[in-house]
């Protein structure tokens, strides 16, 4: 199978089950809704080391918050609801209501329930206020700018991380720009997140190591500085690969996503150097989810 | 089934308590049987058919029409389905429902929603006394839902409240959100005196300056507050009335109190 001449190679993403929540943070502008969400998702592009795994959805317009004011829905992603739910307590507790004007809210109406205002509300020292609108709890915590509002609840599902393809490509311009456009086309997709810097990742990594103390290491077979050294799964010509990892809250949005990712990707075509793409799977070992790369691109 | 209208032809010379007449009561029987149920009215009973013309209509809905002030508690106790009033019914509409909706085209008497704890209602006019507010045998007004008034509301509206939504698009009568306990009020009209009277939680938001505040109550200064945002939102859904009469404020003055009562209270005067 060939798009633009780019070969797909006959194989597949390997996904694994998580939970995740969506979470929607509003302000007064889309300036500091915006700081807080990417404060809130920072040091979050891997449960490896860094608790969860959380990136920005997309931005809302005002009639489509809770508050009638301009947000962002953030989604984030652990591998157990009690490790998510102590990544929302910290981040919310740390990066939006510690951002002025902020405010925040449940994304999802179903799933398990899990802590965001119930807990964060002491920080208002016996001043918080409760408010019930509808069925939905809510927290009026006072702070220094006015008052930080925070639904009592956010609702936990599940979920699916792990999605990738790889570009590979002749040189690292080429592949930094296929992977450019694969993100900005990606980022259309709602349901999912890219939580790598800019969406993209160069250390794709495998399980374990011959370190024992390491989880995870680097995936050999595909560094193109290794390429003589070991069995490389790379191309003759291949002098750069980076990696797009994709959690989502269903198969669907992943399958999607790649689809339009993959597409993207091979816009340019393999004359301006992308030579194909593939997958990270660990031979079905790691997780239940396959995405395979030609029957979502057919 | 409900699909059912119930045309008033025999004006009832005593107060008659229609709490039995509910979608989920009447829900799959016959016209006959329909008419034959048993109303109280005082000690005695009256049949549904000699005071009411009943016929089916094809609307899910349980509508009763030309309501006089005689007939009362229709929809008290409620849970489910949809209750039309046509008319100015008599007191404690929608006591203790607990869900569904009711939509009075006309003005309701005292104790409307009276310790309701959830589903919603709409009053086209106005609205008596204690409206949301506690009746004289029980401790606490409405726990729950929503009453949205097209004009006014009588003395006393909200008393002792503990949770729900109440909104007057006219004006309050005196002593509005007296004894409140938690929940909110949102009045866009005049107000009376001695609102928020020992009120220890729960918000009043005003539209307009009340003529005389309680000197137990703090200002806090005026604030562009989250709260009101959310509460607007709320509104558009509900009732445009109140949210197009709101929207344009963005700030608002907080007065907490009642201090004698733990002053956790607060009102929200919009500041024009």
């Amino acid at each position: 199978m060939k798009i633009n001449d780019v070969n797909i190679e006959n194989t597949f993403a390997e996904a694994f089950p998580m939970k995740a929540t969506r979470i929607i943070v509003t302000a007064a502008n889309d300036t500091w809704a915006a700081h807080a969400a990417r404060a809130m998702t920072g040091f979050a592009t891997s449960v490896i080391a860094c608790g969860c795994e959380a990136g920005i959805e997309r931005s809302l317009k005002a009639t489509e918050t809770p508050d009638g004011r301009p947000g962002i829905s953030v989604l984030m992603f652990s591998m157990n609801t009690k490790e998510l739910s102590k990544q929302i307590q910290n981040r919310v507790g740390q990066c939006v209501l510690t951002c002025p004007t902020t405010a925040c809210y449940s994304g999802l109406d179903d799933g398990d329930p899990i802590a965001l205002g119930r807990n964060l509300r002491y920080f208002g020292d016996g001043y918080q206020i409760s408010k019930k609108l509808g069925n939905t709890r809510y927290w009026r915590v006072p702070v220094m700018d006015g008052e930080f509002v925070c639904e009592e609840d956010a609702r936990v599902t599940k979920a699916i991380g792990g999605g990738n393809f790889l570009i590979l490509s002749e040189t690292q311009e080429q592949a930094l720009i296929a992977s450019e456009r694969a993100i900005t086309a990606m980022r259309r997709v709602r349901n999912v997140i890219m939580p790598f810097p800019g969406g993209v990742v160069r250390s794709g990594s495998k399980v374990g190591s011959k370190y024992s103390t390491l989880p995870a290491s680097t995936n050999h077979l595909f560094c193109p500085t290794l390429k003589g050294l070991v069995d490389s799964k790379l191309p003759r010509d291949a002098g750069a690969v980076l990696e797009i990892v994709i959690d989502g809250l269903d198969a669907d949005s992943i399958s999607h996503a790649t689809a339009v990712g993959v597409k993207a990707a091979c816009a340019a075509g393999r004359k301006r150097g992308i030579i194909g793409i593939s997958a990270g799977n660990y031979g079905g070992n790691l997780g239940p989810y396959h995405f395979k790369l030609r029957e979502i691109l057919k | 089934m409900t699909g059912l209208r119930l045309s008033l032809v025999e004006q009832p010379k005593f107060s008659l308590d229609l709490s039995s007449i509910l979608p989920d009561t009447i829900g799959g029987k016959s016209l006959d049987a329909v008419r034959r149920t048993s109303l109280a009215q005082g000690r005695r009973k009256i049949l549904l058919g000699d005071l009411f013309e009943v016929a089916k209509i094809s609307e899910d809905t349980l509508e009763f029409h030309g309501v006089t002030k005689e007939l009362s508690r229709i929809g008290s106790g409620m849970t489910q389905g949809v209750i039309r009033i046509v008319g100015n019914p008599g007191d404690e509409i929608g006591a203790f429902m607990t869900g569904g909706e009711i939509h009075l085209h006309g003005n309701a008497g005292d104790y409307l929603g009276s310790g309701m704890r959830g589903g919603i209602i709409h009053v086209s006019g106005s609205s008596g006394d204690f409206t949301a507010g506690a009746l004289p045998h029980t401790s606490l007004g409405m726990r729950d839902g929503i009453i949205c008034i097209g004009k006014s509301v009588g003395m006393r509206a909200g008393e002792r409240m503990r949770r729900g939504l109440l909104v007057a698009n006219g004006n309050a009568g005196p002593y509005c959100g007296s004894n409140m306990i938690a929940g909110t009020i949102v009045v866009t009209g005049c107000t009376g005196p001695g609102i928020g009277f020992g009120m220890s939680r729960g918000t009043i938001l005003l539209k307009r300056e009340p003529p005389q505040m309680l000197v137990t109550f703090n200002d806090c200064g005026t604030f562009q507050l989250t709260f009101p945002t959310l509460l607007l939102s709320q509104l558009r859904r509900i009732n445009r009335t109140a949210f197009r009469r709101l929207r344009s404020i963005k700030r608002f003055r907080r007065l907490t109190g009642d201090i004698a009562c733990g002053g956790q209270g607060e009102l929200l005067v919009a500041d024009q």
